[in-house]
């Protein structure tokens, strides 16, 4: 176990070494006085000066990089060349909003997902199969962004039961997490609470819809493989019904790979999230690395690819553990 | 050889449609996709007009099937960049074998472990939003999970007697990783180029649809979209079409992928 983390510890810090190496050098590499690129193209001579002089960029290649390298290890980001403010302030200011997007994304589609799965392999050739395969084609093949076009045309234009843009109508709750649902819940204010997730339900459904494909094949997938056990077949013989079956025996073992799936499929949530969020005007984190990319803001877009890799490469580790632990038949050696 | 199933004979149609209709796109299209008509601005589909025109008073339905060329050339390339090094990079890879290969799937694990999202938009930042470089950065991506499936499979090739007796009669790396492992890898390669081309139209369109890949006015499915999101309230014409057409392409690809895989596989039943 403890070599396994350590392991699992040193792998992460290489990756994470990759990341930084890679955004150093796209910087560096970007066609152009890299000065001029992190001030910013309306910077004046003398702010580029002395950005160059901060920065050290008339060092040699490797003593920047190992600047650069204990400055993120710092939790030092540089700053926006469009608003002058910390990248991580930048960051973090959005990053609730997005989280609380995945978050319920996610649950909707393990939610509807997993019992479509069990459903689908516990009836073989009858309607569940055929609903499990036919939403796992339709979440694979319809995009998220245009689908949530089709839920704000029917549920904002049409019916008028969700709102169709932001996060909140009105003075929001006051931030204790960021996540608008829970600060609201946490205040005992359901008026707050309802608004938030009625703005909230709508993206995460789009999002969701992916997701919801791939959790139904793949529980579909790893209940047949369990349900053809021996040990299944032992409990049927000895005269367990199906609910109990299911209960006892097949549920855990299938289940507990999804925990790494889930944390997985964050990194395709990703491409998701940032249409998704252009589409209802989420003022999430990638909606604003996105414009950031067309204001030519760098170090935001740097430091928004160090950070949300940091964050993926440890909810892999984290699930990694939770599976372990939820299954013990694996080693962490 | 087995029958094909049901779905992959539907896929195949399907995508054989619509490649069909990007190649003879400039017969099929009514109108010239780019032409803007001030005076039929925003015009409801009718007889002239099928999917009527957009805010520019371009005719939508032209711009759809133009839009097909767009949106399929890059999904087929980005999945052929893909699939293609994914399978030269795991095919040296296991044929090498020893620290090589070692150091390669190691490579692999890292890229494996950053989201490809970040790095694509990391690329984007530097080299600038648009169709070509998007195609290249989301192939290239794409190549680390194909290297490892290719490796696995050129990994049982290689340990085959025509292979190692191959290498004892002095056949060189480059001899039996083109005639002897390469070839064998075709149906995989299928396989995996129409799964992908499925999971590139998603991404691309995406990526497109942010403003990351084709720009104003080239008419492609995700630019389309993006386009049409702000008369969606009212002109429902110009961006759902676009929408349908990635959805049924994308099906089509899924369909192929699945069935191929099946149809191929001489291990699965034909359940």
């Amino acid at each position: 176990m403890a070599g396994f983390l350590l392991r699992r510890l040193g792998f992460m810090a290489v990756v994470l070494v990759c990341v930084t190496l890679i955004t150093f050098l796209l910087i560096e590499l970007a066609p152009g006085d890299t000065a001029r690129l992190l001030a910013g193209p309306q910077a004046s001579e003398a702010a580029v000066a002395q950005i160059r002089e901060e920065m050290g960029l008339d060092a040699p290649l490797a003593a920047r990089y190992a600047g650069y390298l204990a400055d993120i290890v710092r939790l030092d980001f540089g700053t926006s060349v469009v608003t002058g403010r910390p990248v991580l302030t930048e960051i973090a200011e959005r990053a609730p909003a997005t989280f609380e997007l995945m978050i319920l994304a996610s649950l909707i589609a393990l939610g509807i997902g997993v019992p479509l799965g069990v459903a689908g392999a516990m009836h073989r050739g009858r309607a569940p199969e055929a609903a499990a395969r036919a939403v796992s084609i339709i979440g694979a093949s319809a995009p998220g962004f245009w689908v949530g076009l089709l839920l704000i045309l029917l549920f904002y234009r049409t019916l008028d039961w969700f709102p169709a843009s932001g996060r909140f109508t009105g003075t929001p709750p006051d931030a204790i997490t960021g996540f608008l649902t829970i600060d609201a819940l946490l205040r005992g204010d359901w008026t707050g609470f309802r608004i938030a997730f009625a703005h909230l339900l709508l993206p995460a459904l789009s999002l969701a819809l992916l997701e919801l494909g791939v959790y139904a094949r793949l529980v579909k997938n790893q209940m047949l493989g369990v349900l053809g056990q021996d040990y299944i077949r032992v409990a049927r013989a000895g005269g367990l019904n199906e609910g109990e079956v299911l209960r006892h025996h097949a549920l855990r073992n299938g289940l507990a790979p999804i925990v790494t799936i889930v944390a997985a499929s964050l990194a395709t949530m990703l491409y998701g999230s940032v249409s998704v969020e252009t589409v209802f005007g989420w003022p999430g984190a990638g909606r604003f690395v996105v414009q950031s990319i067309f204001k030519l803001d760098l170090p935001v877009v740097m430091g928004f690819a160090v950070l949300t890799a940091a964050a993926y490469v440890i909810a892999n580790a984290l699930a990694d553990l939770v599976y372990a632990g939820l299954d013990p038949r694996v080693r962490l050696e | 050889m087995k029958p094909m199933s049901l779905s992959l004979k539907a896929g195949l149609v399907i995508s054989a449609v619509m490649f069909a209709i990007a190649a003879l796109a400039p017969v099929i299209a009514p109108a010239d996709p780019y032409q803007t008509h001030p005076a039929e601005i925003l015009a409801a589909p009718s007889g002239a007009h099928w999917l009527g025109t957009d805010q520019l008073g371009r005719d939508v339905f032209s711009r759809v099937v133009h839009g097909a060329r767009t949106s399929l050339l890059v999904a087929f390339f980005v999945a052929l960049i893909g699939v293609g090094l994914g399978a030269v990079l795991g095919a040296s890879s296991a044929l090498a074998g020893g620290w090589i290969d070692t150091a390669a799937m190691r490579t692999v694990d890292i890229f494996l472990s950053i989201p490809s999202l970040v790095i694509a938009l990391a690329l984007a930042a530097v080299l600038g939003p648009n169709l070509v470089n998007l195609t290249l950065i989301l192939g290239f991506l794409g190549a680390p999970f194909m290297a490892r499936v290719f490796r696995s499979e050129a990994l049982t090739l290689a340990q085959q007697n025509h292979v190692r007796a191959s290498a004892l009669l002095g056949a060189g790396f480059g001899f039996r990783l083109t005639r002897h492992i390469l070839p064998n890898l075709g149906p995989l390669f299928a396989t995996l180029v129409s799964t992908s081309m499925s999971s590139a139209l998603m991404v691309a369109s995406a990526l497109s649809f942010i403003g990351l890949g084709a720009q104003p006015p080239t008419a492609e499915w995700g630019a389309l979209i993006y386009e049409g999101r702000n008369t969606i309230m009212y002109e429902w014409w110009c961006a759902i079409p676009a929408g349908l057409a990635i959805a049924l392409s994308a099906t089509g690809f899924i369909l192929v992928g699945d069935g191929l895989r099946d149809w191929l596989d001489p291990r699965s039943s034909q359940a």
